[in-house]
């Protein structure tokens, strides 16, 4: 019994609409996460999850086609909310944001085993959290949403670059030179809650902060100026994504944990270079 | 004690003559007794590659009507719960982390195979092909079948 | 004579605090203002006040026709986040353009020149390309005020610059604004150093207990 070669693999439609998928979320999620790091904002990713979790398992409860058609709005109201309630973390908006996640993630394990609509509830919460075949199980509504999505966002993001900066900088600054802060943040705040649930889809719940996290950090070990931790930012999480996605296909490892394992790797080879560099 | 004996052989000799007959004739027409030309093998494949066409063939069955597939799970028998019913014989797909099961295959056999002797042991792994038909189950959800299955291994 | 700013019955604060009344003064174009006094007596409040962040609780605080957005060139108070911004020196003082740029998602060539003129006059071109987290205290200063100078800037307030520099950086930095004054620019800063303020200052606003407003004789 011969084993599926590489090629094989690559051919499959699903494979194929995972790479593509998988990319573009990664990319999206990685220049989102250039701001958000900078800003010291890196834990939004997970609480807003967590939000994102709880919205999907009521509307698989409720019997969505899609349940992006749910958690898309209520994440994005949450993150408008957080905003409202006290930007950064210094004036108790973590600690709302922690028990909004906290809740919303006990809220909608509560809700899927009270109502289960498939006889197999620890499974998809699995799949969930850990995103181990998601990317690879995308009806085709998904995988266009999130490729639309994720091209969309990528765009405002290069559009908005100037603006990015300029905001993440000096705030004070931009504020006193005209610059439409709260209409930014507001932006902002909706941008990141889109990435954030379609990149569940990649890496599931729980590795979410990775895909937005890992790739800025490792660009600012050897980058020197914000253009180039952009830019580099974005090649690694491409090569990254790439990379993690194709050994998960051919070595039966979940696609999220094998996505984030290459992503520390990768930041690990980053640092070493970082420090040989200086 | 010796008149059973007889009996036995008997009839093991005649299965062991009709065997090959009732095969033929529950066959579909032009299927050799040779390895079947399988569509879907997802014995060949990564786990991560298996979970992925299993919950493909959970969520779009129609897409693989028709098709000569080959899965891998634990097998198990389901005793009817009245007393006409039939036995129904079962492969449980796992997910990839292997703890939870994504799907249970119905798959009836192509050979007359008596219970449970010609059947391997309950919550082992085992291959099974067959070709897929859709059925609609107590709820009205479309699920898979497998028909003219064939059992490829009995044990790992 | 032309007063670029003049605050009258100035009255600031936060919601229900209100900080001591400031005393009426003007600013025109060319003079040094020295803002000194006690923590807590409103000086980075007024200065934010004058660049357009604050709004005054009571009183007038009247700017000059023209002189708004890009023409305030205001130097916040350097917090954590931003020293350790990975950012060259040329961004930093191209985005001294933003107010310009507005919605355009690139800067124009003017722009560019403009960020590259200031650079000049700071003495910091072969800075350019380095990492902002990377300069001393003050070469950051530098970059800042490169920043603040690009967008064609009449006005500077600067919130308390020579914090964290060393002596020998702060003299630097005095040089360089009184270089910047005899060359028309109008400078407040708010400063804890009196008498580095008193060298170059060509008015002292002073808030708190003692507050007042008067002319100093500038030496030299």
């Amino acid at each position: 019994m011969d084993e599926t070669t590489f090629l094989e693999y690559l051919s499959y439609p699903f494979v194929q609409n995972a790479l593509v998928a998988g990319v573009m979320i990664s990319l999206c999620a990685a220049l989102l996460g250039v701001p958000l790091v900078l800003r010291r904002l890196s834990f939004i990713g997970d609480g807003l999850s967590h939000v994102a979790f709880g919205a999907m398992a009521v509307a698989g409860v409720m019997n969505f086609s899609d349940s992006m058609v749910l958690s898309l709005p209520v994440t994005v109201a949450a993150a408008l909310l957080l905003m409202r309630a006290g930007r950064g973390a210094n004036t108790g908006g973590d600690a709302m944001l922690a028990m909004l996640s906290v809740g919303a993630m006990a809220a909608g394990y509560l809700v899927m085993n009270l109502n289960p609509s498939s006889s197999n509830v620890s499974g998809d919460v699995c799949t969930t959290l850990f995103g181990s075949v998601s990317i690879l199980t995308l009806t085709t509504l998904d995988m266009w949403l999130s490729i639309g999505l994720s091209a969309a966002v990528c765009v405002l993001w290069l559009l908005s670059y100037h603006h990015v900066f300029d905001m993440t900088f000096d705030e004070a600054y931009a504020r006193a030179s005209g610059a439409r802060a709260g209409l930014f943040n507001a932006v902002a705040a909706a941008v990141v809650a889109v990435v954030i649930v379609i990149s569940m889809r990649l890496v599931g719940t729980l590795l979410v902060s990775s895909l937005l996290v890992v790739p800025a950090v490792a660009a600012m070990r050897v980058a020197k100026s914000f253009k180039a931790v952009c830019a580099v930012a974005a090649a690694f999480t491409v090569v990254c994504s790439l990379a993690g996605i194709l050994i998960a296909v051919v070595a039966g490892t979940p696609v999220g944990s094998t996505i984030v394992g290459a992503d520390i790797v990768a930041f690990l080879a980053m640092a070493l270079i970082g420090r040989i560099l200086k | 004690m010796k008149h059973c004996t007889m009996k036995l052989a008997l009839a093991a000799l005649a299965a062991a003559a009709f065997a090959p007959l009732a095969a033929h004739s529950a066959d579909a027409p032009a299927q050799p007794a040779a390895p079947r030309k399988i569509k879907l093998d997802l014995a060949k494949m990564s786990k991560t590659i298996r979970t992925a066409w299993a919950v493909k063939l959970l969520q779009n069955p129609e897409d693989f009507k028709g098709d000569i597939i080959q899965i891998v799970g634990d097998f198990y028998a389901d005793e009817p719960e009245d007393e006409g019913g039939e036995r129904r014989y079962l492969c449980a797909l796992k997910d990839a982390a292997g703890c939870c099961t994504l799907i249970d295959v119905e798959f009836r056999p192509r050979e007359k195979l008596s219970w449970p002797k010609d059947f391997p042991e309950e919550f082992t792994p085992v291959t099974v092909n067959g070709r897929v038909e859709v059925v609609r189950d107590g709820k009205g959800d479309a699920m898979p079948r497998l028909a003219d299955a064939v059992i490829v291994r009995q044990k790992k | 004579m032309d007063n670029l700013v003049e605050c009258r019955d100035l009255r600031l604060g936060y919601g229900s605090h209100a900080m001591p009344p400031c005393p009426d003064f003007t600013v025109e174009a060319g003079d040094y203002l020295c803002i000194v006094g006690p923590n807590g007596s409103g000086k980075s409040t007024l200065l934010k006040a004058v660049a357009g962040l604050v709004k005054p609780l009571s009183g007038t605080l009247s700017l000059a026709p023209g002189l708004s957005g890009g023409r305030i060139g205001y130097v916040p108070q350097q917090g954590p986040l931003q020293r350790d911004f990975p950012a060259s020196v040329r961004e930093v003082v191209q985005s001294g353009c933003q107010s310009t740029r507005g919605w355009r998602p690139f800067y124009s060539r003017g722009e560019k020149l403009r960020a590259r003129d200031a650079m000049e006059r700071l003495g910091i071109v072969p800075l350019a390309g380095r990492c902002y987290r990377e300069l001393s205290g003050g070469q950051r200063q530098r970059a800042l005020l490169g920043r603040a100078m690009c967008g064609g800037c009449r006005l500077l307030l600067l919130d308390e610059p020579t914090t964290g520099l060393d002596p020998e950086a702060t003299a630097d930095f005095y040089t360089l604004m009184r270089g910047l004054n005899e060359a028309g620019m109008t400078v407040a800063m708010v400063t804890h150093d009196r008498s580095g303020a008193l060298e170059s200052a060509t008015h002292m606003l002073t808030l708190g207990p003692d507050a007042s407003f008067e002319r100093s004789a500038r030496h030299g």
